[in-house]
């Protein structure tokens, strides 16, 4: 592909999202509704037929020349002898060009769904131009080629989740969830830019292709690579929420439903592995990062698992889930498996906006009833979504040959053979159990919402949906099942297509984490994560489809400690409220009720008093007496002309 | 040309009267009277100034001389003026009663 088609294409596959934006924020609420739900989902439909050009075009490339990195405009020269400057550049390769798939393909679906979703809303208008700017910043996140520019679209992403977050600004909880989201980010967001600063000081140059190819600067396994790498970490920990910069997801969750889908399942949360995996260069030279990273990611996701089985909110439970499975994916690009933690993330996206979409119909077939106890039996009315509902959870659930197995199952075969030590071996032990625990939450969520019997009064008058609500559900439903197929087999030497697209972008450098697990070793872990998820999934039927034993009954045994860890999300809502928030409002009363009147007004106040004061003490020497001023000006007179003399000489 | 040794006794007549002049301005109480102490001091200043353009030999002192006159001579205006105006108030002709704008 020439330089000038990549232009054209990059140009193309953003500008479609941003005009989209600009149109219906600024022409929407003149010309309505039909008007925006076209513009809002034709602009993405664009983009989305654009990067199947791009697709196309990388997959046709020669061997060797699969990635061009184009540069638009210059934005700034930095000038001043640094030989530093911000280019408008943009890179088209396999790992973008997977990104810009996911996100047009997924987001397309979910604008269409949307349309039937926000039917009602007074504020479409501003919906869709959030939305679409929200395609827009993820899209100039994963094809930037230039360090401040992935800045500004990282940074964009968040502004877009927040104003999405909040959509509903009238809702207090909406608008709190808005703020906390945002600031967690912000926390990765500075540890970002720290490591840009870094990278940059050593490196001289702000283009991601430079900056790849000089990595000499750094010493393996030196303080400073590892430093860097773990404060990009934290960035990719903040967006991508993991532990600890996690409690910010759940609560995003007062957003619409489409933007759950979009934003907080499929799209910009992965954007941590994106940046890890962009950046696999130099966190193949930390292998300390690199463990730090597949720690916390296999932590998170065993932790997410457990807060998940216990959540009674339908979308936080597919929330948690959400962190759980990206948090394998940080895992798998923790280890160094990155065409296997991209993989996830693509199948992830699928079945996962799926399952937010699905339980957008039921929360709208419920009227906003949100609670899975008051659900129940939903099946025999809303037999499509129960459908689609259900071949999410098996793909979530990583039922044997649907698509969450393929990539699950791949990312934790390379889980047996990563690097030396007992530790990865607990670490895949951990992610073995992971797949009982989704097994677990994905069935207990769709046995208690669609089986049993209807909890409310109306669980037995619901519907299906619209056609634009059902549509794209269904045929996520079909992707979720059949998307792995042609792609990706999780044992080595079989189908491949999925890692050999990748691997362009990934073989110049290899984790020391990596290996090989082989063909007889992938087939054994193979066999142990399917027998683990069906044993999930088994054990979910028994509790909460056959009620035998029941599952309250289960839990009863259980020691208290555990039910309510799991309920409470292991309280770091609390944790952090006393640890952080708390102390920072005890400063703020103190500053108001001490610092405030008594030193801030008190110098203000004290000011004031000192020059009225001066000024009283300054009316004595006004007599009113002529001769008095006029002495004083003599004498003040003979002593300027004595000085003066006196100088002069 | 006068005589050098002149000069200081022509400065020390300029100082004398502009004493002369300032003690009055500040012990007298008449406004007429201090109104002739302020020329006295004035023309004690054009004394200055000629001797100074004479002995050195400069035409400006003279200059400003007159410049003083002509400022003198408004100056008088200005306050021959106020203190008639007192005088058609009615009141003493006094200048430490002079003090309303003190309040």
């Amino acid at each position: 592909m020439s330089v000038d088609t990549a232009s054209t294409l990059v140009i193309l596959v953003l500008l479609f999202p941003l005009g989209g934006a600009a149109l219906n924020g600024l022409l929407g609420p003149v010309f309505g509704r039909r008007f925006v739900n076209l513009i809002g989902t034709l602009s993405i439909f664009a983009s989305f037929v654009v990067a199947c050009v791009v697709l196309a075009n990388v997959v046709g490339a020669a061997s060797g020349h699969s990635a061009i990195t184009v540069r638009l405009w210059q934005w700034i020269d930095l000038g001043g002898g640094t030989n530093l400057s911000v280019g408008m550049d943009f890179t088209l390769d396999p790992l973008s060009a997977l990104m810009l798939m996911v996100i047009t393909g997924v987001g397309f679906l979910i604008h269409v769904y949307s349309v039937g979703y926000m039917e009602h809303d007074p504020g479409v208008a501003r919906f869709f131009s959030y939305m679409n700017f929200f395609i827009f910043s993820m899209l100039t996140l994963v094809l930037a080629a230039d360090l401040v520019i992935l800045v500004v679209g990282w940074a964009l992403v968040a502004l877009s989740s927040y104003l999405l977050i909040g959509f509903w600004h009238d809702r207090p909880t909406a608008v709190l969830a808005a703020r906390k989201a945002f600031i967690t980010q912000v926390i990765g967001d500075v540890a970002l830019v720290i490591a840009a600063f870094l990278i940059v000081l050593n490196t001289h140059t702000l283009s991601l292709p430079n900056i790849f190819a000089r990595t000499q600067a750094f010493p393996a396994g030196g303080a400073l690579i590892t430093g860097i790498c773990v404060l990009l970490a934290i960035g990719a920990f903040a967006k991508s929420a993991q532990f600890p910069l996690h409690t910010w997801l759940p609560d995003a969750m007062e957003g619409p439903t489409p933007v759950s889908a979009l934003i907080h399942a499929a799209t910009m949360v992965t954007a941590g592995v994106y940046l890890i995996a962009r950046f696999h260069v130099l966190f193949n030279l930390a292998p300390v990062a690199e463990g730090l990273v597949a720690c916390v990611g296999m932590g998170t996701a065993l932790m997410a698992g457990i807060i998940a089985l216990s959540q009674i909110d339908i979308k936080r439970v597919i929330a948690y889930s959400t962190m759980s499975q990206i948090g394998l994916m940080i895992y798998a690009v923790g280890i160094g498996a990155y065409s296997a933690g991209m993989f996830h993330f693509a199948t992830h996206a699928v079945f996962k906006a799926l399952l937010f979409m699905a339980a957008g119909n039921v929360i709208h077939a419920l009227h906003d009833e949100q609670d899975i106890r008051l659900m129940g039996g939903l099946h025999a009315r809303m037999k499509w979504t129960n459908l689609a509902f259900a071949a999410g959870s098996l793909a979530l659930g990583g039922f044997i040959l649907f698509s969450g197995w393929f990539s699950k199952e791949e990312l934790l075969g390379f889980g047996t053979v990563s690097g030396p030590g007992p530790a990865p071996w607990l670490l895949y032990a951990v992610g073995v159990g992971i797949n009982v625990l989704t097994g677990l939450y994905a069935f207990r969520l769709y046995f208690r919402v669609f089986h049993g019997e209807p909890q409310t009064a109306r669980g037995f008058g619901v519907k299906e949906p619209g056609l634009a609500m059902l549509v794209p559900v269904l045929i996520l439903g079909v992707l979720a099942v059949v998307v792995a197929w042609p792609l990706e087999f999780p044992v080595p030497n079989t189908l491949h297509l999925f890692s050999d697209f990748l691997s362009p972008v990934f073989a110049g450098s290899q984790s020391p984490l990596l290996h090989d697990p082989g063909t007889g070793l992938a087939l054994i872990a193979l066999t142990i994560g399917s027998v683990a998820s069906l044993l999930g999934i088994g054990l979910a039927l028994r509790l909460w489809y056959e009620h035998r034993p029941d599952a309250g009954e289960v839990l009863a045994r259980l020691p208290r400690a555990i039910p309510l860890l799991s309920y409470n999300k292991f309280y770091f809502d609390e944790i952090y409220d006393r640890a952080l928030v708390q102390p920072v409002k005890a400063v703020a009363r103190t500053a108001r009720r001490v610092v405030e009147p008594d030193v801030m007004d008190g110098w203000v106040a004290g000011i004031g008093d000192l020059m009225r004061g001066f000024s009283f003490d300054m009316r004595i020497i006004q007599t009113g007496l002529i001769r008095d001023y006029a002495s004083v000006f003599t004498v003040f007179a003979v002593i300027l002309v004595v000085v003066w003399v006196l100088i002069a000489k | 040309m006068l005589n050098p040794n002149l000069f200081p006794f022509l400065l020390g007549l300029a100082a004398f009267l502009f004493t002369v002049g300032a003690t009055g301005v500040l012990i007298r109480r008449n406004p007429i009277v201090v109104f002739m102490c302020i020329e006295l001091m004035l023309n004690a200043a054009n004394v200055a100034l000629v001797a100074y353009g004479r002995f050195l030999n400069s035409e400006e002192g003279q200059i400003f001389a007159f410049m003083v006159i002509v400022v003198a001579a408004a100056e008088v205006v200005v306050g021959l003026a106020l203190i008639t105006q007192i005088f058609r108030l009615g009141r003493e002709l006094d200048v430490d009663d002079l003090s309303e704008m003190k309040d």
